[in-house]
């Protein structure tokens, strides 16, 4: 095996990854009015689906090929008119300057991306740390002196809810139940294992389409968030109220913002939604995971049936 | 010279202990830093805290002699609100969010307008209840 065959699939693995999770961004823009409709769940599901079928799908298709060189007839002699994607003869990949520089370029942006990721994990849990050896713990609540004016939950091995004196001195007993049940929510869910394992897989994804499906699926989070914190309170108004509550106290500064900046319409459709009960969707993403489980696997079982005009399809096409 | 937030991390437990001692007694040498802390930690150890908090911006420091006498460059307050503030920054930076799940996010667009209208909007839904 030489290093032009790995490049040979490498490039195979960025472009079913790459093509797919663009396509896939694109589907989730085009549904999202439907999917809003549906249900936080639904929206969330089909959001951690564009992250992870594209990975699984190009994963299966590199296998399916490696497979085929490693089990297959060997078919250089009459296919020479273009570089091969087997283990033998793989070095043809080496001579063409387009594949080293542009699998150079993908290498580098999913480098960077990966070193951002970890800094941010790192720095954050670093300041997470920090916030709790000031913060005064009460249950699973940590208060954290600050005239800023926030809620969040963090920590993956112990997650805890950080409210600053702020917030909970300007809730009423009712809004910080909401509060105190939507984080719950959170936890219970296991949301920030979840997060990032969707930003490991969007790593590789194609460039804009992370931004794209964090985005989405932040947002129906924090609406299942909301509508489990109404099922446990009972009252979606004090739901809605500590939202707005908190947005009023940050709305003179910004500039400050835990993850992204929505549009206010978000803001508008999450109070929308807890007031007039909107469906949580979970049947509907029962449906689209099973669908999007038995189509990914119909996928995978071509790509391993069909390795050989696979294989064949993806050496005219790349080289 | 190292910044407050990079050197503001959590403290050690002597360093806390250290700190918690000069907010009650200031100014202080290594020899009272020693005695006041029961004697249960070499001189050498202390001299090397108190250096180390000096370092990170938490004591000052002026000569007395040959020793120096130290003191907190900021009440426990200020310290607690500069730790909350260096915490803050990078969890409010783009970056650092994977590590946190936030209730509400300020929205870009949003004002005052936005605001009133879903206050009435809540309180309309409450007066129907």
């Amino acid at each position: 095996m030489s290093l032009g065959s790995l490049l040979g699939f490498a490039l195979v693995f960025v472009t079913v990854a790459w093509t797919l999770s663009a396509l896939g961004a694109l589907v989730l823009s085009g549904a999202s009015a439907r999917l809003l409709r549906a249900g936080a769940m639904a929206e969330r599901r089909a959001a951690e689906a564009v992250a992870i079928v594209p990975v699984v799908l190009a994963l299966a298709a590199v296998a399916a090929l490696v497979g085929q060189s490693a089990l297959g007839t060997d078919h250089c002699e009459t296919h020479s008119h273009h570089a091969h994607l087997c283990l033998a003869h793989g070095a043809a990949w080496l001579d063409r300057a387009w594949v080293v520089a542009t699998l150079a370029g993908i290498a580098a942006v999913i480098a960077a991306r990966v070193a951002l990721l970890i800094a941010a994990a790192v720095r954050g849990t670093r300041s997470i740390a920090q916030l709790r050896a000031v913060g005064t713990e009460l249950g699973d609540v940590c208060v954290v002196d600050s005239d800023r004016g926030f809620c969040f939950v963090a920590g993956y091995r112990r997650p805890t809810i950080f409210v600053s004196t702020r917030a909970w001195g300007s809730l009423d007993e009712a809004e910080r139940r909401a509060l105190v049940a939507h984080e719950a929510a959170h936890v219970r869910q296991g949301d920030l294992g979840r997060r990032i394992w969707i930003e490991a897989l969007l790593v590789l994804a194609a460039p804009l389409v992370a931004d794209r499906v964090r985005a989405a699926w932040m947002t129906a989070t924090e609406r299942l968030c909301d509508a489990r914190a109404v099922e446990a309170t009972g009252e979606p108004a004090a739901v809605a109220s500590a939202m707005v509550s908190l947005c009023r106290m940050n709305v003179s500064r910004p500039a400050g913002a835990f993850g992204f900046t929505p549009a206010a319409e978000q803001l508008a459709q999450r109070v929308r939604a807890v007031l007039t009960g909107a469906p949580v969707g979970h049947r509907t993403a029962v449906i689209l995971w099973r669908t999007v489980v038995v189509g990914a696997a119909v996928l995978v079982g071509f790509a391993a049936l069909a390795a050989e005009p696979l294989h064949h399809a993806f050496e005219t096409l790349l080289g | 010279m190292r910044t407050f937030s990079s050197a503001a991390r959590v403290l050690g437990e002597l360093e806390t202990r250290v700190m918690e001692l000069l907010w009650n007694e200031h100014p202080i040498s290594v020899r009272t830093a020693c005695d006041r802390l029961g004697g249960r930690h070499a001189y050498t150890t202390i001299m090397t805290t108190l250096d180390r908090l000096h370092k990170k911006h938490l004591l000052r420091r002026r000569k007395d002699g040959n020793a120096f006498l130290y003191e907190p460059a900021m009440d426990r307050a200020e310290y607690q609100r500069r730790v909350v503030e260096a915490a803050l920054t990078p969890l409010m930076e783009q970056g650092a969010t994977p590590v946190l799940a936030a209730f509400v996010e300020v929205a870009a667009d949003l004002d005052e307008a936005n605001l009133v209208q879903l206050e009435r909007l809540i309180a309309k839904h409450r007066r129907r209840r």
